[in-house]
Protein backbone atom coordinates (compact mmCIF):
# COMPACT_ATOMS: atom_id res chain seq x y z
CA UNK A 1 0.00 0.00 0.00
CA UNK A 2 2.95 2.31 -0.41
CA UNK A 3 2.54 5.57 -2.30
CA UNK A 4 -1.17 5.58 -1.84
CA UNK A 5 -2.62 8.70 -3.46
CA UNK A 6 -5.58 10.34 -1.84
CA UNK A 7 -8.49 11.19 -4.07
CA UNK A 8 -8.02 11.95 -7.71
CA UNK A 9 -5.97 15.10 -7.38
CA UNK A 10 -3.45 15.58 -10.17
CA UNK A 11 -0.76 18.14 -9.33
CA UNK A 12 -0.57 20.90 -11.86
CA UNK A 13 -0.31 24.58 -12.51
CA UNK A 14 -3.32 25.36 -14.67
CA UNK A 15 -5.79 28.19 -14.16
CA UNK A 16 -8.21 25.66 -12.69
CA UNK A 17 -5.59 24.56 -10.15
CA UNK A 18 -4.96 28.16 -9.20
CA UNK A 19 -8.57 29.07 -8.53
CA UNK A 20 -9.57 29.42 -4.91
CA UNK A 21 -11.11 26.12 -3.71
CA UNK A 22 -14.10 28.03 -2.35
CA UNK A 23 -14.77 29.48 -5.81
CA UNK A 24 -14.41 26.01 -7.27
CA UNK A 25 -16.83 24.36 -4.86
CA UNK A 26 -19.45 27.07 -5.31
CA UNK A 27 -19.01 26.98 -9.11
CA UNK A 28 -19.42 23.21 -9.11
CA UNK A 29 -22.69 23.46 -7.22
CA UNK A 30 -23.96 26.30 -9.43
CA UNK A 31 -23.09 24.39 -12.61
CA UNK A 32 -24.81 21.24 -11.37
CA UNK A 33 -27.96 23.21 -10.57
CA UNK A 34 -27.80 24.79 -14.04
CA UNK A 35 -27.58 21.36 -15.68
CA UNK A 36 -30.80 20.36 -13.95
CA UNK A 37 -32.62 23.31 -15.53
CA UNK A 38 -31.91 22.08 -19.06
CA UNK A 39 -34.80 20.36 -20.73
CA UNK A 40 -33.31 19.06 -23.94
CA UNK A 41 -30.38 16.92 -24.85
CA UNK A 42 -28.67 19.53 -27.07
CA UNK A 43 -28.19 21.97 -24.20
CA UNK A 44 -26.67 19.15 -22.17
CA UNK A 45 -24.37 18.17 -25.02
CA UNK A 46 -23.22 21.77 -25.43
CA UNK A 47 -22.41 22.00 -21.72
CA UNK A 48 -20.63 18.65 -21.82
CA UNK A 49 -18.54 19.98 -24.69
CA UNK A 50 -17.79 23.14 -22.69
CA UNK A 51 -16.70 21.05 -19.70
CA UNK A 52 -14.43 18.97 -21.93
CA UNK A 53 -12.93 22.15 -23.37
CA UNK A 54 -12.26 23.29 -19.78
CA UNK A 55 -10.62 19.94 -19.06
CA UNK A 56 -8.41 20.15 -22.12
CA UNK A 57 -7.38 23.77 -21.68
CA UNK A 58 -6.38 22.96 -18.10
CA UNK A 59 -4.17 20.21 -19.58
CA UNK A 60 -5.98 17.49 -17.71
CA UNK A 61 -6.11 14.06 -19.21
CA UNK A 62 -9.52 13.06 -20.45
CA UNK A 63 -8.77 9.45 -19.58
CA UNK A 64 -8.49 10.41 -15.89
CA UNK A 65 -11.86 12.12 -16.10
CA UNK A 66 -13.44 9.11 -17.78
CA UNK A 67 -11.98 6.91 -15.05
CA UNK A 68 -13.87 9.10 -12.60
CA UNK A 69 -17.05 7.98 -14.36
CA UNK A 70 -16.35 4.35 -13.63
CA UNK A 71 -18.52 3.85 -10.56
CA UNK A 72 -21.48 5.41 -12.38
CA UNK A 73 -21.08 3.79 -15.80
CA UNK A 74 -23.11 0.68 -15.03
CA UNK A 75 -25.81 2.73 -13.33
CA UNK A 76 -26.09 5.13 -16.27
CA UNK A 77 -26.18 2.21 -18.72
CA UNK A 78 -29.12 0.68 -16.86
CA UNK A 79 -30.94 4.00 -16.69
CA UNK A 80 -30.36 4.32 -20.43
CA UNK A 81 -31.72 0.85 -21.31
CA UNK A 82 -34.64 1.20 -18.93
CA UNK A 83 -35.76 4.50 -20.44
CA UNK A 84 -35.27 3.13 -23.94
CA UNK A 85 -37.48 0.09 -23.34
CA UNK A 86 -40.26 1.47 -21.19
CA UNK A 87 -40.84 5.05 -22.28
CA UNK A 88 -43.67 4.83 -24.83
CA UNK A 89 -44.31 8.34 -26.03
CA UNK A 90 -44.04 9.80 -29.53
CA UNK A 91 -43.69 7.91 -32.80
CA UNK A 92 -42.18 4.49 -33.17
CA UNK A 93 -38.78 4.93 -34.76
CA UNK A 94 -37.52 1.40 -34.61
CA UNK A 95 -39.32 -1.90 -34.56
CA UNK A 96 -38.07 -5.43 -34.49
CA UNK A 97 -39.14 -8.86 -33.40
CA UNK A 98 -37.15 -10.72 -30.74
CA UNK A 99 -37.35 -14.49 -30.82
CA UNK A 100 -37.10 -16.62 -27.71
CA UNK A 101 -36.10 -19.80 -29.47
CA UNK A 102 -34.08 -22.82 -28.49
CA UNK A 103 -31.17 -21.56 -30.57
CA UNK A 104 -31.21 -18.00 -29.27
CA UNK A 105 -31.52 -19.05 -25.63
CA UNK A 106 -28.69 -21.55 -25.92
CA UNK A 107 -26.61 -18.92 -27.69
CA UNK A 108 -27.27 -16.50 -24.84
CA UNK A 109 -26.27 -19.12 -22.30
CA UNK A 110 -23.05 -19.76 -24.17
CA UNK A 111 -22.27 -16.04 -24.47
CA UNK A 112 -22.98 -15.55 -20.76
CA UNK A 113 -20.62 -18.35 -19.77
CA UNK A 114 -17.90 -17.00 -22.04
CA UNK A 115 -18.51 -13.50 -20.70
CA UNK A 116 -18.10 -14.42 -17.06
CA UNK A 117 -15.05 -16.58 -17.69
CA UNK A 118 -13.32 -13.94 -19.80
CA UNK A 119 -14.23 -11.16 -17.36
CA UNK A 120 -11.42 -12.20 -15.05
CA UNK A 121 -8.76 -11.68 -17.69
CA UNK A 122 -9.95 -8.47 -19.30
CA UNK A 123 -9.23 -4.88 -18.46
CA UNK A 124 -11.89 -2.87 -20.30
CA UNK A 125 -14.77 -4.48 -18.48
CA UNK A 126 -17.30 -1.87 -19.42
CA UNK A 127 -16.66 -2.17 -23.16
CA UNK A 128 -16.87 -5.90 -22.78
CA UNK A 129 -20.25 -5.51 -21.06
CA UNK A 130 -21.47 -3.47 -24.05
CA UNK A 131 -20.27 -6.16 -26.46
CA UNK A 132 -22.00 -8.78 -24.31
CA UNK A 133 -25.30 -6.91 -24.31
CA UNK A 134 -25.23 -6.35 -28.07
CA UNK A 135 -24.41 -10.03 -28.69
CA UNK A 136 -27.49 -10.96 -26.66
CA UNK A 137 -29.54 -8.54 -28.72
CA UNK A 138 -28.23 -9.96 -32.00
CA UNK A 139 -28.95 -13.54 -31.01
CA UNK A 140 -32.47 -12.64 -29.89
CA UNK A 141 -33.09 -10.89 -33.17
CA UNK A 142 -31.71 -13.34 -35.71
CA UNK A 143 -31.76 -16.81 -34.16
CA UNK A 144 -35.39 -17.83 -34.62
CA UNK A 145 -35.00 -21.59 -35.16
CA UNK A 146 -37.25 -23.77 -32.90
CA UNK A 147 -39.35 -21.08 -31.26
CA UNK A 148 -40.39 -21.72 -27.67
CA UNK A 149 -42.47 -18.61 -26.99
CA UNK A 150 -44.26 -16.04 -29.07
CA UNK A 151 -41.90 -13.47 -30.52
CA UNK A 152 -41.67 -10.23 -28.57
CA UNK A 153 -42.32 -6.96 -30.35
CA UNK A 154 -39.60 -4.49 -29.48
CA UNK A 155 -40.63 -0.91 -30.19
CA UNK A 156 -38.41 2.05 -29.59
CA UNK A 157 -40.23 5.34 -29.40
CA UNK A 158 -38.89 8.75 -30.26
CA UNK A 159 -39.42 10.18 -26.79
CA UNK A 160 -37.91 7.06 -25.26
CA UNK A 161 -34.71 7.55 -27.20
CA UNK A 162 -34.65 11.27 -26.44
CA UNK A 163 -35.20 10.85 -22.72
CA UNK A 164 -32.72 8.03 -22.38
CA UNK A 165 -30.01 10.01 -24.16
CA UNK A 166 -30.93 13.06 -22.08
CA UNK A 167 -30.75 11.25 -18.75
CA UNK A 168 -27.56 9.48 -19.75
CA UNK A 169 -25.73 12.62 -20.80
CA UNK A 170 -27.01 14.62 -17.86
CA UNK A 171 -25.56 12.07 -15.46
CA UNK A 172 -22.24 12.05 -17.29
CA UNK A 173 -22.05 15.83 -17.41
CA UNK A 174 -22.67 16.13 -13.70
CA UNK A 175 -20.00 13.58 -12.89
CA UNK A 176 -17.59 15.39 -15.21
CA UNK A 177 -18.21 18.67 -13.41
CA UNK A 178 -17.42 17.14 -10.04
CA UNK A 179 -14.36 15.41 -11.49
CA UNK A 180 -13.14 18.79 -12.66
CA UNK A 181 -13.19 19.87 -9.02
CA UNK A 182 -11.52 16.81 -7.56
CA UNK A 183 -8.85 16.57 -10.25
CA UNK A 184 -7.65 20.13 -9.69
CA UNK A 185 -8.06 20.61 -5.93
CA UNK A 186 -5.91 19.18 -3.16
CA UNK A 187 -7.88 17.38 -0.43
CA UNK A 188 -6.40 19.78 2.13
CA UNK A 189 -7.62 22.78 0.12
CA UNK A 190 -11.04 21.20 -0.19
CA UNK A 191 -11.13 20.81 3.58
CA UNK A 192 -10.17 24.45 4.11
CA UNK A 193 -12.87 25.55 1.68
CA UNK A 194 -15.48 23.36 3.36
CA UNK A 195 -14.50 24.86 6.68
CA UNK A 196 -15.02 28.35 5.26
CA UNK A 197 -18.31 27.45 3.61
CA UNK A 198 -19.63 25.93 6.83
CA UNK A 199 -19.01 29.08 8.81
CA UNK A 200 -22.68 30.08 8.85
CA UNK A 201 -23.32 26.87 10.83
CA UNK A 202 -21.79 28.60 13.85
CA UNK A 203 -25.30 29.92 14.52
CA UNK A 204 -26.32 26.34 15.27
CA UNK A 205 -23.30 25.90 17.57
CA UNK A 206 -21.55 23.70 15.04
CA UNK A 207 -17.87 24.50 14.90
CA UNK A 208 -16.64 24.42 11.28
CA UNK A 209 -13.04 24.03 12.48
CA UNK A 210 -13.97 20.78 14.16
CA UNK A 211 -15.68 19.53 11.01
CA UNK A 212 -12.55 20.37 9.03
CA UNK A 213 -10.38 18.58 11.60
CA UNK A 214 -12.60 15.50 11.41
CA UNK A 215 -12.31 15.45 7.61
CA UNK A 216 -8.53 15.92 7.79
CA UNK A 217 -8.08 13.10 10.29
CA UNK A 218 -10.35 10.84 8.24
CA UNK A 219 -8.32 11.57 5.10
CA UNK A 220 -5.06 11.01 6.95
CA UNK A 221 -6.13 7.64 8.34
CA UNK A 222 -7.69 6.15 5.19
CA UNK A 223 -4.39 4.69 3.93
CA UNK A 224 -3.32 3.58 7.43
CA UNK A 225 -6.59 1.81 8.11
CA UNK A 226 -6.65 0.24 4.63
CA UNK A 227 -3.18 -1.06 5.30
CA UNK A 228 -4.39 -2.50 8.58
CA UNK A 229 -7.39 -4.12 6.90
CA UNK A 230 -5.08 -5.94 4.50
CA UNK A 231 -2.90 -7.11 7.38
CA UNK A 232 -5.88 -8.43 9.32
CA UNK A 233 -7.29 -10.11 6.20
CA UNK A 234 -3.95 -11.85 5.72
CA UNK A 235 -3.87 -12.86 9.36
CA UNK A 236 -7.42 -14.24 9.21
CA UNK A 237 -6.69 -15.96 5.91
CA UNK A 238 -3.77 -17.68 7.62
CA UNK A 239 -6.32 -18.94 10.16
CA UNK A 240 -8.54 -20.30 7.42
CA UNK A 241 -10.87 -17.41 6.65
CA UNK A 242 -11.84 -17.03 3.01
CA UNK A 243 -12.92 -13.55 1.94
CA UNK A 244 -13.10 -14.20 -1.78
CA UNK A 245 -15.13 -17.37 -2.32
CA UNK A 246 -18.33 -18.81 -0.95
CA UNK A 247 -21.90 -17.61 -0.84
CA UNK A 248 -22.77 -14.04 0.02
CA UNK A 249 -23.91 -14.93 3.54
CA UNK A 250 -20.71 -16.87 4.14
CA UNK A 251 -18.62 -13.95 2.97
CA UNK A 252 -20.54 -11.51 5.15
CA UNK A 253 -19.86 -13.79 8.11
CA UNK A 254 -16.17 -13.79 7.23
CA UNK A 255 -16.29 -10.01 7.14
CA UNK A 256 -17.17 -9.98 10.84
CA UNK A 257 -13.76 -11.45 11.56
CA UNK A 258 -12.30 -8.42 9.80
CA UNK A 259 -14.59 -5.75 11.22
CA UNK A 260 -14.35 -6.63 14.91
CA UNK A 261 -10.55 -6.29 15.13
CA UNK A 262 -10.72 -3.21 12.90
CA UNK A 263 -13.10 -1.52 15.33
CA UNK A 264 -11.09 -2.46 18.40
CA UNK A 265 -7.85 -1.22 16.84
CA UNK A 266 -9.49 1.98 15.64
CA UNK A 267 -10.72 2.78 19.13
CA UNK A 268 -7.24 2.22 20.56
CA UNK A 269 -5.83 4.35 17.80
CA UNK A 270 -8.21 7.19 18.50
CA UNK A 271 -7.31 7.08 22.20
CA UNK A 272 -3.62 7.40 21.42
CA UNK A 273 -4.23 10.08 18.82
CA UNK A 274 -6.29 12.05 21.32
CA UNK A 275 -3.39 11.90 23.80
CA UNK A 276 -0.95 12.98 21.11
CA UNK A 277 -3.20 15.90 20.14
CA UNK A 278 -3.67 16.99 23.75
CA UNK A 279 0.06 16.90 24.39
CA UNK A 280 0.49 19.17 21.37
CA UNK A 281 -1.67 21.76 23.06
CA UNK A 282 -4.87 21.07 21.19
CA UNK A 283 -7.86 22.53 22.96
CA UNK A 284 -11.23 22.02 21.25
CA UNK A 285 -12.89 25.30 20.36
CA UNK A 286 -9.90 27.44 21.28
CA UNK A 287 -8.92 30.06 18.69
CA UNK A 288 -6.01 29.02 16.46
CA UNK A 289 -3.91 30.68 13.85
CA UNK A 290 -3.90 29.15 10.38
CA UNK A 291 -0.91 27.97 8.37
CA UNK A 292 -2.77 27.79 5.07
CA UNK A 293 -4.70 30.91 4.28
CA UNK A 294 -7.05 30.95 1.31
CA UNK A 295 -6.64 33.97 -0.93
CA UNK A 296 -9.57 35.20 -2.98
CA UNK A 297 -8.41 36.61 -6.31
CA UNK A 298 -10.20 38.67 -8.96
CA UNK A 299 -10.06 35.53 -11.14
CA UNK A 300 -12.24 33.73 -8.62
CA UNK A 301 -14.83 36.49 -8.86
CA UNK A 302 -14.67 36.25 -12.67
CA UNK A 303 -15.19 32.47 -12.51
CA UNK A 304 -18.16 32.90 -10.19
CA UNK A 305 -19.69 35.57 -12.47
CA UNK A 306 -19.31 33.29 -15.50
CA UNK A 307 -20.97 30.27 -13.86
CA UNK A 308 -23.74 32.49 -12.47
CA UNK A 309 -24.40 33.83 -15.97
CA UNK A 310 -24.48 30.23 -17.18
CA UNK A 311 -27.05 29.40 -14.50
CA UNK A 312 -29.02 32.51 -15.50
CA UNK A 313 -29.01 31.34 -19.11
CA UNK A 314 -30.19 27.89 -18.06
CA UNK A 315 -33.06 29.39 -16.06
CA UNK A 316 -34.04 31.60 -19.01
CA UNK A 317 -34.13 28.57 -21.30
CA UNK A 318 -36.25 26.79 -18.72
CA UNK A 319 -38.81 29.58 -18.41
CA UNK A 320 -39.01 30.47 -22.11
CA UNK A 321 -41.13 28.08 -24.12
CA UNK B 1 15.32 22.06 39.10
CA UNK B 2 13.31 21.81 35.90
CA UNK B 3 11.04 19.00 37.04
CA UNK B 4 10.10 18.44 40.65
CA UNK B 5 7.86 15.51 41.45
CA UNK B 6 6.81 14.91 45.03
CA UNK B 7 4.98 11.91 46.42
CA UNK B 8 2.88 11.21 43.33
CA UNK B 9 -0.01 8.73 43.69
CA UNK B 10 -2.29 7.61 40.91
CA UNK B 11 -4.87 4.83 40.66
CA UNK B 12 -6.81 3.77 37.57
CA UNK B 13 -10.54 3.58 38.25
CA UNK B 14 -11.03 -0.10 37.54
CA UNK B 15 -7.99 -1.29 39.47
CA UNK B 16 -7.34 -1.97 43.12
CA UNK B 17 -3.61 -1.24 43.33
CA UNK B 18 -2.08 2.16 42.80
CA UNK B 19 -0.45 2.48 39.38
CA UNK B 20 1.92 5.00 40.93
CA UNK B 21 2.56 4.87 44.63
CA UNK B 22 4.47 7.75 46.19
CA UNK B 23 6.88 8.62 43.41
CA UNK B 24 9.32 11.49 44.03
CA UNK B 25 12.25 12.69 41.93
CA UNK B 26 13.84 15.84 40.54
CA UNK B 27 15.30 16.34 37.09
CA UNK B 28 17.78 19.07 36.21
CA UNK B 29 17.81 21.09 33.04
CA UNK B 30 19.78 19.35 30.28
CA UNK B 31 19.69 15.91 31.90
CA UNK B 32 19.00 12.77 29.90
CA UNK B 33 17.06 10.42 32.15
CA UNK B 34 15.96 6.88 31.36
CA UNK B 35 12.79 5.61 32.96
CA UNK B 36 12.94 1.83 33.00
CA UNK B 37 10.82 -0.91 34.46
CA UNK B 38 8.69 -3.90 33.58
CA UNK B 39 5.38 -3.65 31.70
CA UNK B 40 2.77 -2.08 33.93
CA UNK B 41 5.32 -0.58 36.31
CA UNK B 42 3.79 2.86 35.81
CA UNK B 43 6.22 4.43 33.34
CA UNK B 44 3.66 5.58 30.81
CA UNK B 45 1.26 6.63 33.55
CA UNK B 46 4.00 8.87 34.85
CA UNK B 47 4.45 10.52 31.46
CA UNK B 48 0.71 11.13 31.18
CA UNK B 49 0.67 12.71 34.63
CA UNK B 50 3.60 14.98 33.80
CA UNK B 51 1.70 16.48 30.87
CA UNK B 52 -1.63 16.59 32.66
CA UNK B 53 -3.56 14.10 30.54
CA UNK B 54 -4.21 12.22 33.77
CA UNK B 55 -4.46 14.04 37.09
CA UNK B 56 -2.83 12.65 40.21
CA UNK B 57 -4.69 11.60 43.32
CA UNK B 58 -2.00 12.93 45.60
CA UNK B 59 1.30 14.65 45.24
CA UNK B 60 2.60 17.62 43.31
CA UNK B 61 4.34 18.15 40.01
CA UNK B 62 6.31 21.32 39.38
CA UNK B 63 7.63 22.08 35.93
CA UNK B 64 10.06 24.99 35.71
CA UNK B 65 8.71 26.34 39.00
CA UNK B 66 5.06 26.09 37.92
CA UNK B 67 2.88 23.72 39.91
CA UNK B 68 0.71 21.63 37.60
CA UNK B 69 -2.97 22.45 38.06
CA UNK B 70 -6.10 23.15 36.02
CA UNK B 71 -5.17 26.76 35.30
CA UNK B 72 -1.65 26.45 33.98
CA UNK B 73 -1.97 23.05 32.36
CA UNK B 74 -1.65 24.64 28.89
CA UNK B 75 1.42 26.63 29.98
CA UNK B 76 3.00 23.39 31.10
CA UNK B 77 2.10 21.48 27.95
CA UNK B 78 4.00 24.14 26.02
CA UNK B 79 7.12 23.13 27.92
CA UNK B 80 6.81 19.38 27.38
CA UNK B 81 6.61 17.40 24.16
CA UNK B 82 5.90 13.67 23.95
CA UNK B 83 6.78 11.25 21.18
CA UNK B 84 4.65 8.14 21.59
CA UNK B 85 5.26 4.50 20.80
CA UNK B 86 3.16 3.92 17.70
CA UNK B 87 4.40 6.04 14.81
CA UNK B 88 1.02 5.76 13.08
CA UNK B 89 -1.08 7.20 15.86
CA UNK B 90 0.42 10.66 16.28
CA UNK B 91 -0.17 12.33 12.95
CA UNK B 92 -3.16 14.56 12.54
CA UNK B 93 -2.70 15.95 9.05
CA UNK B 94 -2.26 14.55 5.57
CA UNK B 95 1.25 15.93 5.07
CA UNK B 96 4.28 16.29 7.33
CA UNK B 97 4.25 20.05 6.78
CA UNK B 98 0.61 20.36 7.86
CA UNK B 99 1.16 18.07 10.81
CA UNK B 100 3.93 20.28 12.19
CA UNK B 101 1.69 23.27 11.52
CA UNK B 102 -1.04 21.66 13.66
CA UNK B 103 0.99 22.19 16.85
CA UNK B 104 2.00 25.69 15.81
CA UNK B 105 -1.61 26.61 15.07
CA UNK B 106 -2.57 25.43 18.53
CA UNK B 107 0.10 27.69 20.02
CA UNK B 108 -1.28 30.59 17.95
CA UNK B 109 2.04 31.17 16.23
CA UNK B 110 1.96 33.96 13.65
CA UNK B 111 1.32 32.36 10.21
CA UNK B 112 4.24 34.24 8.66
CA UNK B 113 6.69 32.60 11.06
CA UNK B 114 5.31 29.09 10.64
CA UNK B 115 7.10 28.15 7.44
CA UNK B 116 10.50 28.96 8.93
CA UNK B 117 9.77 27.05 12.13
CA UNK B 118 8.60 24.04 10.13
CA UNK B 119 11.74 24.07 7.98
CA UNK B 120 14.01 24.51 11.01
CA UNK B 121 12.42 21.59 12.84
CA UNK B 122 12.64 19.36 9.76
CA UNK B 123 16.29 20.30 9.27
CA UNK B 124 17.05 19.41 12.90
CA UNK B 125 15.85 15.84 12.33
CA UNK B 126 17.16 15.63 8.75
CA UNK B 127 13.74 15.23 7.18
CA UNK B 128 13.43 18.39 5.09
CA UNK B 129 12.99 16.46 1.85
CA UNK B 130 9.87 14.82 3.26
CA UNK B 131 8.10 18.10 3.92
CA UNK B 132 5.21 17.51 1.53
CA UNK B 133 5.06 13.74 1.97
CA UNK B 134 2.05 11.90 3.36
CA UNK B 135 2.77 10.32 6.76
CA UNK B 136 1.57 6.93 5.54
CA UNK B 137 4.25 6.91 2.83
CA UNK B 138 7.13 7.09 5.36
CA UNK B 139 8.93 4.24 7.09
CA UNK B 140 8.58 3.77 10.84
CA UNK B 141 11.87 5.51 11.64
CA UNK B 142 11.05 8.43 9.36
CA UNK B 143 7.63 8.76 10.96
CA UNK B 144 9.15 8.94 14.44
CA UNK B 145 11.69 11.54 13.35
CA UNK B 146 8.86 13.53 11.77
CA UNK B 147 6.96 13.17 15.05
CA UNK B 148 9.98 14.65 16.87
CA UNK B 149 10.04 17.50 14.36
CA UNK B 150 6.35 18.19 15.05
CA UNK B 151 7.22 18.52 18.71
CA UNK B 152 10.50 20.40 18.28
CA UNK B 153 8.75 23.07 16.23
CA UNK B 154 6.79 23.91 19.37
CA UNK B 155 10.10 24.48 21.17
CA UNK B 156 9.54 22.55 24.40
CA UNK B 157 12.25 22.41 27.08
CA UNK B 158 11.48 18.82 27.92
CA UNK B 159 11.16 15.93 25.52
CA UNK B 160 9.51 12.71 26.70
CA UNK B 161 10.12 9.67 24.52
CA UNK B 162 7.51 7.10 25.49
CA UNK B 163 8.95 3.85 24.09
CA UNK B 164 9.39 5.75 20.84
CA UNK B 165 11.85 3.28 19.35
CA UNK B 166 10.12 0.04 20.26
CA UNK B 167 8.40 -0.35 16.90
CA UNK B 168 11.37 0.63 14.75
CA UNK B 169 13.86 -1.48 12.83
CA UNK B 170 17.59 -1.20 13.78
CA UNK B 171 18.30 1.44 11.14
CA UNK B 172 15.29 3.53 12.10
CA UNK B 173 16.29 3.19 15.76
CA UNK B 174 19.84 4.33 15.08
CA UNK B 175 18.70 7.40 13.11
CA UNK B 176 16.21 8.22 15.82
CA UNK B 177 18.78 7.89 18.61
CA UNK B 178 21.21 10.09 16.68
CA UNK B 179 18.59 12.81 16.56
CA UNK B 180 18.02 12.46 20.31
CA UNK B 181 21.78 12.71 20.94
CA UNK B 182 21.97 15.94 18.93
CA UNK B 183 19.05 17.36 20.90
CA UNK B 184 20.76 16.53 24.17
CA UNK B 185 23.79 18.50 22.94
CA UNK B 186 21.49 21.44 22.25
CA UNK B 187 20.53 21.42 25.92
CA UNK B 188 17.09 19.79 25.81
CA UNK B 189 16.03 17.79 28.82
CA UNK B 190 15.18 14.26 27.76
CA UNK B 191 13.11 11.69 29.59
CA UNK B 192 13.30 8.38 27.81
CA UNK B 193 10.92 5.58 28.70
CA UNK B 194 12.41 2.40 27.32
CA UNK B 195 12.77 -1.35 27.46
CA UNK B 196 15.95 -1.30 25.46
CA UNK B 197 18.90 -1.36 27.85
CA UNK B 198 21.41 -0.37 25.19
CA UNK B 199 19.42 2.84 24.77
CA UNK B 200 19.20 3.35 28.52
CA UNK B 201 22.98 3.10 28.59
CA UNK B 202 23.18 6.33 26.57
CA UNK B 203 21.48 8.40 29.25
CA UNK B 204 23.03 10.19 32.21
CA UNK B 205 20.74 8.76 34.82
CA UNK B 206 18.35 5.87 35.27
CA UNK B 207 15.19 5.65 37.33
CA UNK B 208 13.85 2.14 37.88
CA UNK B 209 10.14 1.80 38.54
CA UNK B 210 8.74 -1.35 40.08
CA UNK B 211 5.00 -1.72 40.73
CA UNK B 212 4.52 2.03 40.87
CA UNK B 213 7.46 2.73 43.15
CA UNK B 214 10.94 3.99 42.41
CA UNK B 215 13.30 1.24 43.54
CA UNK B 216 16.49 2.73 42.16
CA UNK B 217 17.54 6.18 41.01
CA UNK B 218 21.14 6.93 40.16
CA UNK B 219 23.90 7.28 37.61
CA UNK B 220 23.23 5.06 34.59
CA UNK B 221 26.28 2.83 35.03
CA UNK B 222 25.62 2.30 38.73
CA UNK B 223 22.02 1.36 38.15
CA UNK B 224 22.64 -0.84 35.14
CA UNK B 225 25.38 -2.73 36.98
CA UNK B 226 22.96 -3.50 39.82
CA UNK B 227 22.14 -7.02 38.74
CA UNK B 228 19.59 -7.75 41.49
CA UNK B 229 17.62 -4.60 40.89
CA UNK B 230 17.40 -5.26 37.16
CA UNK B 231 16.48 -8.90 37.66
CA UNK B 232 13.69 -7.89 40.03
CA UNK B 233 12.23 -5.65 37.32
CA UNK B 234 12.60 -8.36 34.67
CA UNK B 235 15.11 -6.21 32.84
CA UNK B 236 18.30 -7.35 31.17
CA UNK B 237 21.71 -5.90 31.70
CA UNK B 238 23.24 -4.44 28.50
CA UNK B 239 25.50 -7.07 26.94
CA UNK B 240 28.78 -5.23 27.51
CA UNK B 241 27.96 -4.52 31.15
CA UNK B 242 26.82 -8.10 31.68
CA UNK B 243 30.17 -9.38 30.44
CA UNK B 244 31.99 -6.96 32.72
CA UNK B 245 29.82 -7.98 35.64
CA UNK B 246 30.32 -11.72 35.11
CA UNK B 247 34.05 -11.49 34.57
CA UNK B 248 34.49 -9.42 37.69
CA UNK B 249 32.34 -11.77 39.72
CA UNK B 250 34.56 -14.67 38.66
CA UNK B 251 37.70 -12.79 39.70
CA UNK B 252 38.97 -12.29 36.22
CA UNK B 253 42.31 -10.57 36.61
CA UNK B 254 43.20 -9.15 33.20
CA UNK B 255 42.82 -5.41 33.90
CA UNK B 256 43.23 -4.56 30.24
CA UNK B 257 40.16 -6.52 29.12
CA UNK B 258 38.10 -5.17 31.99
CA UNK B 259 39.08 -1.59 31.18
CA UNK B 260 38.24 -2.17 27.54
CA UNK B 261 34.78 -3.45 28.45
CA UNK B 262 34.25 -0.58 30.85
CA UNK B 263 35.16 1.92 28.17
CA UNK B 264 32.85 0.20 25.73
CA UNK B 265 29.99 0.43 28.17
CA UNK B 266 30.58 4.06 29.13
CA UNK B 267 31.02 5.25 25.57
CA UNK B 268 28.09 7.25 24.34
Amino acid sequence: MNNFVLGQYVPGNSYLHKLDPRAKIISTIVLMVAIFFFKNVYAILVSLALIIILLLTARLSIIKAIKGLKPLLILSLFVFIFQLLFNRQGDIIYNTKLYFSLTSISAILLITIIYFISLKYLKLKFLWLLVYLSLIFISLKYLSFVELFNPFDLNIYKEGLNTSLFVFFRLITIVFISTLLTLTTKPTDLTLAIEWLFRPLKIFKINPEEIALIITIALRYIPTILDEAYKIMDAQAARGADFKNGSLIKRIKQLVSLLVPMFVISFERSDELADAMLSRNFVPGKPKTRYHILKWNYKDTVALVIVTLFLGGAICLYILP
Amino acid sequence: MLIEVLNLVYKYEDETVNALDGVSFNIDKGEWVSLIGHNGSGKSTLSKLLIGILSAKEGTIKIDGLALNEENIYEIRKKIGIVYQNPDNQFVATSIEDDIAFGLENLEVNPQEMEKKIDDALNLVGMIEYKYEMPSNLSGGEKQRAAIASILAMEPDILILDESTSMLDPKGREDFINVVKSLKEKGKTIIMITHNMDEALLSDRCIVLYNGKIIRDGKTLDVLLDYDCLAKSSLEMPTSLYLFHELKKNNYKNKEVLNLLWELASKK
